[in-house]
């Protein structure tokens, strides 16, 4: 990171490829839709682009680099609603939907996720898939560690009541 | 299910890789524009420049409404009065300084300080301050309000020079916090210049400069906030 700041370009390609999947899978399990993650991804680096004089070499890079994700896709969700609070619908639908297929009961982990409120889903994507400590968590969500653990106990909770209801 | 199972089940992740094409759009477009940047100072020296510019618009409302505050006090309010002032004014400076990088770690959390430094104060007036006097309360008062609000003008004016080198992840907090430590500026440079000792006025007119500041900053913070999620890159 500090050499990407010395506009070091081979320093900024390494790290572009690998902080990249990780973020990718922060932002595919948030929105759920590869291309819009992909614009995301690009977005992203576009604000840390900008920001890069606020990372100082003393402090963990995780937090700062989930701190901008985060943020991203705050905007893009705003933007989003935004977008669709201005559409409006131009043909009729029919009465009723075509029968959507059956769904395996899997248990994979992005559905098992989407049982979480937000808020939940994004802790507990931080600190076991990404593999953030809490003390990170915290600093990335702009929360303190008790709220962290607080929020993570809760997704636990409520995970192994699913995990309960579809096993 | 267990907490290891789960953790077991949640830390096997769904691998995805992003599209190559995409992640070499992305490395050509940084790598074009790259210019070296210098990482932004320590918080102590960012501190120590909102708490200068602090001392200038108390300077400057000094030199121009003269110091007739500051003689009517006795010795013990001088020190709690301008004493609380100062703590809170390093308080907001460093929970204003904490918002500016990005995953910094959040010592204060900025609703409570803006929330119980209101409180504090509204305490304070009439402790320290006895006498209650609402004669011609809006005449004696609303010159008051002007000047302070124009001090915190100025205080937010220089506060955003600082606010703007860093990476705001909360616009609507770092601006309200802005605001308010702008606002904490002019009341200060006014309970230096007004000597009405009188804690409806006080209450009012002077600490009205805080309130007028917090909920400017916040307006720029929430109009921030609308335009960043606006803005398509």
């Amino acid at each position: 990171m500090s050499r990407y700041q010395q506009a070091d370009s081979e320093a900024t390609a390494t790290l572009i490829a690998r902080l990249s999947p990780q973020i990718f899978q922060f932002f595919l399990a948030q929105v759920r839709d590869r291309s819009l993650a992909e614009d995301l991804l690009q977005d992203f680096w576009l604000r840390v682009h900008k920001a890069r004089h606020t990372y100082r070499a003393s402090e963990p890079l995780l937090p700062w680099v989930f701190a901008i994700a985060r943020r991203t896709k705050v905007d893009q969700y705003r933007r989003t609603r935004n977008i669709k609070g201005h559409e409006f619908q131009v043909e009729e639908l029919p009465e009723t939907a075509a029968r959507a297929p059956e769904r395996k009961r899997t248990l994979a982990l992005t559905e098992l996720l989407r049982t979480l409120p937000a808020a939940q889903r994004e802790t507990i994507w931080l600190l076991k898939v990404s593999g953030l400590s809490l003390e990170e968590v915290a600093r990335a969500t702009g929360s303190s560690v008790g709220a962290v653990k607080q929020r993570a106990h809760r997704a636990y909770e409520k995970l192994r009541k699913v995990f309960g209801e579809r096993a | 299910m267990n907490d290891e199972e789960l953790r077991r089940l949640l830390t096997q992740g769904a691998e995805i890789p992003p599209g190559d094409q995409r992640l070499a759009e992305i490395r050509d477009r940084l790598t074009s524009r790259l210019t070296p940047v210098h990482a932004l100072p320590s918080n102590p020296v960012l501190i120590a420049f909102a708490l200068a510019g602090f001392a200038l618009i108390c300077l400057l409302g000094t030199m121009y409404g003269g110091q007739k505050g500051w003689h009517a006090l006795n010795l013990a309010q001088g020190i709690v009065y301008f004493g609380v002032f100062l703590l809170l004014a390093v308080l907001f400076a460093i929970a204003m300084v904490d918002q500016l990088i990005p995953g910094a770690r959040r010592r204060i959390r900025p609703g409570w300080l803006i929330g119980g430094g209101a409180l504090l104060l509204v305490a304070l007036a009439p402790v320290l301050f006895e006498r209650f006097d609402v004669n011609r309360f809006v005449a004696r008062g609303i010159h008051c309000l002007e000047f302070g609000t124009v001090c915190a003008a100025v205080g937010g004016v220089l506060s955003f020079f600082l606010i703007r080198r860093g990476f705001l992840i909360s616009p609507l907090q770092a601006a309200a916090l802005t605001g308010c430590f702008a606002g904490l500026a002019g009341v200060t440079a006014l309970g230096l210049v007004c000597p009405q000792l009188n804690a409806p006025h006080i209450l009012v007119w002077h600490f009205g400069t805080i309130a007028i500041g917090t909920a400017a900053g916040a307006l720029i913070g929430l109009v921030m906030e609308w335009r960043a999620s606006q803005k398509e890159n």
